[in-house]
């Protein structure tokens, strides 16, 4: 015992120094962050700051351990003596551990007892908005255990290239080659295909500091914590024992510039070589791409002519192709029926023939004066599609009603007005069973609202009932419910069968529609969000299949599984792992959840409530992305049928065959 | 008990291609000052540091107070002191900082014989390591060296690179502290004449191979200068073995004549030769002889 105190005494006082520089380093970026310019920088690479902060410990601690030792001839004054080569290397490693930990503690304390200044520019605001959130849910010791957890690893890679070694730049190249080594493998996507092990990666050495919010997903999920922690844990081992045995092997001697410099050129070669192999990444052309006023060329012309221009020219320039665009009727939603799609214009209906998915062709189209017309549904030969009609008399929301017996001819037979309180009432859902449509709005900022259009006359609805959900919920006090009715809609709606499922922030309603003249709030479900003053959407995507129901979670961000085997009583099960969510649109087929992205679509493979299977990615051929359109403007309608997705990006109606 | 404070069989260490130390055999009796001979290069170093488990033995085996060097190196250290040829220890810490540290990693350090040592010494333990001079550093060595009463004190080549004044004093703290502990010394040197002054058994060792081993008379009578003189001028045949060099010409010749026994003496005046006088060598004198014929020293 007295050795090891002898030891850690001996190691303090070395490293003593070190520490200090980083503390002094930490009161230094103190003094700099009372400057406004250095402090707006700060904020925006906070995430950085902790990675390089975290990064220089790691290697400042780990490269010395050993090497020092051996360039200054010390190490043989400890070797002779009767303390063995572990309780010798156990000592240094805890020793720099320790001091990584201080200096990463150090750090991050500042940040906490100096927040992050408000007096910033508005560009910079969502930068201030997101870490805020990171480090008030996170939370101080957990923010600290997260970076120690990662850059403990680093450490010891650095450390076990110190063991090898007589120079401590010989240590940096060795654990940084380890590190290179291990990137690679990400890189080349060894593990990307395998979304559970991709998972695993991210929550146990990755930070997790992204706007999916696995940081928090991380610190809430004790099980995680505790993976990530033993996962740690035997990396530090396997390390600990692999520097053991370096120091017992190379002993007598270091391991020269040499093999290290071959190493580095013998993966590096490899490594360019894979690439070469591999290619770009691609994936799979649309079969066919249609565009609905062939307005690409224009976009294209457009953002051509802007190139060398400022980004806030460009932005400007940008959002005004997207008014003129929209003048011009913009494609909103899609719904198919045998082999014509009809898409909902922004003022009007246009039907495409899909019979030939690599040709699809325009047949028939229809400009509806005074409409903004937004999702569409279909019933035998009617089509009802919900908006705004604008009159001289004020704006005010409805469904506009087109008879498409004859697809090249559509024509509009009706229409029908919601009672809209002198507010304009945006609809959320719109969709049909048998002789009845539904219509999903929001009422206020409490209530849901759901009106049954009895439609046994195609072309004259007419009010069956209307059910007020009252969406109080159980979430937390004070939280704003529905953030309409002049933001985005507040909830998402999806039919299933009999069943009606709203989500929205605070939880899912599951309503029984199977009399339409008495539907039933079945249950109200409280779905955590960890992160419940997260600004922006509150609305919740929702799909069904079978007796499992998925339902979107913002922070983190990932899909909900609950078991609706009993609808009265939903059971959240687990939530799917390895699944992101950046889209305008989910849908779901044959176990298999489709999401609409902007670039194009993806596909998981949902093995069991739990587990993803195979992830796949379909995107866009270069005409939309050129278009610097396709970002803005994925939309909803994504339509999976015989092997084919039916998409609308941009300004494109676009079809993915799901063929291997 | 063991007899053998330290024991070779066929030990050997090879560098790459190079062969540090070959099938060495060696034999160092408890209780005895064992100077281990040979020029800088020969393999001593690496022989000792086999012996410290600081590296290992490509074959061959080792034993060191009855223990396996490479099984038993926790143990054997505890027992063992040893003083590298340059010494190298924290220069920021203060002497007494040192010995404290030092001192923690045995369980029977004798703190008071250690400030003996240094009051011996001469040496302050508020003087930080950076501080010391050559002699000073490795008097400090030997007293750490100490500290423990280590049953076999392992020096190698402790006065490399000491003036000739430090190199005598340094010879005399050890001496002192043989006189006083009566443990085993094995002393590596190429400085043959200190050795001499202390060591009462000797190896020889040169390209890695042992050239010879006994007591320091032993082998001082392998080596004798024989003055000749011949009837007739003539060189001396070359039929006689043993003969490393001759030195004159014509009728009065002296040789240097390894393993000179009575029957070389004998073989020289059946070849006409007239024995007038042999005499004696220093042990460094029979050191370079013996090395010169192995090695080719001029």
């Amino acid at each position: 015992m007295n050795a090891t105190k002898a030891l850690f005494w001996k190691e303090g006082r070395e490293i003593l120094f070190k520490i200090l520089i980083g503390l002094g380093g930490c009161i230094a970026l103190l003094l700099l962050r009372q400057h406004p310019d250095f402090e707006r920088n700060f904020v925006r690479s906070l995430e950085n700051w902790g990675m390089w902060v975290g990064i220089a410990g790691a290697v400042v601690f780990g490269m010395e351990a050993i090497a020092t030792e051996r360039s200054k001839e010390t190490l043989d004054f400890l070797m002779v003596r009767p303390i063995s080569a572990a309780k010798l290397m156990l000592v240094k490693f805890i020793a720099g551990g320790a001091s990584l930990f201080l200096v990463i503690a150090a750090f991050w304390a500042t940040v906490y007892l100096f927040p992050l200044s408000q007096n910033l520019a508005n560009y910079d605001y969502y930068q201030w908005t997101f870490n805020q959130r990171i480090l008030t849910h996170v939370g101080y010791p957990y923010l600290v255990l997260i970076w120690f957890t990662l850059m403990f690893q680093l450490y010891a890679f650095v450390f076990v290239g110190s063991s090898l070694t007589d120079n401590p730049l010989k240590a940096i190249a060795i654990g940084a080659l380890i590190v290179w080594m291990l990137m690679i493998m990400m890189i080349l996507g060894a593990f990307k295909s395998i979304p559970a092990v991709s998972f695993y990666l991210t929550h146990f050495v990755d930070t997790g500091w992204d706007s999916s919010g696995n940081m928090v997903r991380i610190v809430r999920e004790k099980g995680l914590l505790a993976g990530r922690l033993l996962f740690v844990i035997l990396v530090m081992v396997g390390l600990f024992w692999l520097s053991v045995l370096s120091l017992k092997k190379w002993k007598g001697g270091a391991l020269g510039w040499w093999p290290i410099l071959i190493a580095w050129g013998v993966t590096g070669g490899v490594f360019i070589l894979i690439l070469q192999l591999r290619g770009e990444e691609s994936f799979p052309e649309p079969v066919g791409l249609w565009a609905a006023r062939k307005q690409a060329e224009k976009a294209e012309t457009k953002v051509k002519e802007i190139s060398s221009a400022s980004m806030e020219d460009m932005d400007a320039a940008l959002m005004a192709l997207m008014r003129k665009n929209r003048d011009q009727g913009m494609m909103r939603d899609m719904a198919l029926q045998d082999d014509v799609a009809f898409v909902a214009l922004r003022k009007g209906l246009i039907a495409i023939d899909i019979s030939q998915a690599e040709e699809p062709r325009e047949i028939g189209k229809l400009l509806a004066k005074h409409w903004e017309m937004k999702k569409i549904t279909l019933v035998g030969p009617a089509v009802y599609i919900s908006g705004e009609f604008k009159s001289g008399n004020g704006d005010s929301a409805g469904v506009a009603i087109f008879d498409i017996g004859d697809p090249t001819a559509p024509e509009m037979r009706g229409r029908f007005a919601l009672d809209s309180k002198g507010d304009v009432r945006y609809v959320e859902y719109l969709g049909a069973i048998g002789e009845v449509l539904y219509i999903g709005l929001q009422r206020d900022y409490h209530h849901v609202e759901l009106i049954a259009l009895d439609i046994r006359d195609r072309w004259n609805p007419v009010v069956r009932n209307k059910l007020i959900l009252d969406v109080d919920i159980g979430g937390p006090d004070g939280v704003v419910k529905l953030s309409g009715p002049y933001g985005s809609p507040g909830f998402r709606m999806i039919i299933d069968g009999h069943l009606a499922f709203v989500g929205m922030e605070t939880g899912l309603v599951i309503v029984d529609l199977s009399d339409p003249d008495h539907p039933q709030v079945l249950s109200k479900t409280h779905l955590e969000e960890l992160d419940h003053r997260m600004p922006g959407h509150r609305r919740r995507m929702v799909v069904a299949e079978g007796n499992r129901l998925y339902v979107e979670r913002y922070w983190p961000r990932e899909m909900v599984v609950l078991d609706i085997s009993h609808p009265r009583q939903p059971v959240e099960l687990d939530y799917i792992r390895g699944f992101k969510l950046y889209e305008q649109d989910i849908t779901i087929s044959g176990g298999t959840i489709y999401s609409q992205k902007s670039l194009g679509i993806a596909s998981y493979e949902i093995l069991d409530s739990e587990r993803v299977g195979k992830v796949r990615e379909w995107r866009v051929g270069k005409e939309v992305i050129k278009s610097r359109l396709s970002g803005y403007y994925s939309r909803l309608g994504l339509t999976i049928r015989d092997g084919y997705a039916y998409s609308i990006i941009s300004d494109y109606l676009v079809i993915f065959s799901l063929d291997e | 008990m063991n007899e053998r404070a330290i024991f070779t069989e066929d030990l050997t260490r090879k560098f790459g291609k190079k062969t540090a130390v070959d099938n060495l055999d060696l034999e160092v009796p408890v209780g005895s000052v064992f100077g281990f001979l040979g020029r800088n290069g020969a393999g001593k170093t690496t022989t000792i540091r086999m012996l410290m488990n600081m590296i290992e033995p490509s074959t061959g085996r080792a034993e060191v107070l009855g223990l396996d060097p490479q099984r038993d190196d926790l143990e054997l250290r505890q027992r063992v002191g040893y003083v590298s040829d340059h010494p190298v220890m924290y220069d920021w810490m203060k002497i007494g900082e040192l010995i404290w540290f030092t001192g923690n990693f045995y369980p029977n350090w004798d703190g008071k014989k250690v400030e003996g040592l240094l009051g011996k010494f001469d040496l302050d333990s508020e003087l930080k390591v950076k501080e010391l001079s050559r002699g000073m550093n490795a008097q400090l060595a030997l007293a750490l060296a100490m500290g423990h009463n280590p049953e076999l004190l392992i020096l190698d080549e402790p006065t490399s690179g000491l003036d000739v004044l430090v190199r005598r004093d340094f010879l005399e703290s050890i001496i002192q502290v043989i006189q006083e502990e009566g443990r085993t010394v094995f002393l590596s040197s190429h400085l043959v004449h200190e050795v001499e002054r202390i060591a009462d058994q000797v190896a020889i060792i040169e390209g890695g191979k042992l050239l010879t081993r006994g007591s320091v008379d032993e082998i001082k009578e392998r080596v004798k200068k024989v003055l000749i003189r011949m009837e007739e001028p003539a060189t001396v045949p070359a039929s006689i073995d043993g003969i490393s060099g001759t030195q004159g010409e014509g009728a009065q010749q002296l040789l240097t004549v390894v393993e000179c026994s009575d029957e070389k003496l004998r073989q020289l005046e059946e070849n006409g030769a007239s024995v007038l006088e042999v005499i004696d060598l220093s042990l460094e004198e029979s050191f370079v002889e013996l090395v010169g014929a192995r090695g080719g020293i001029s």
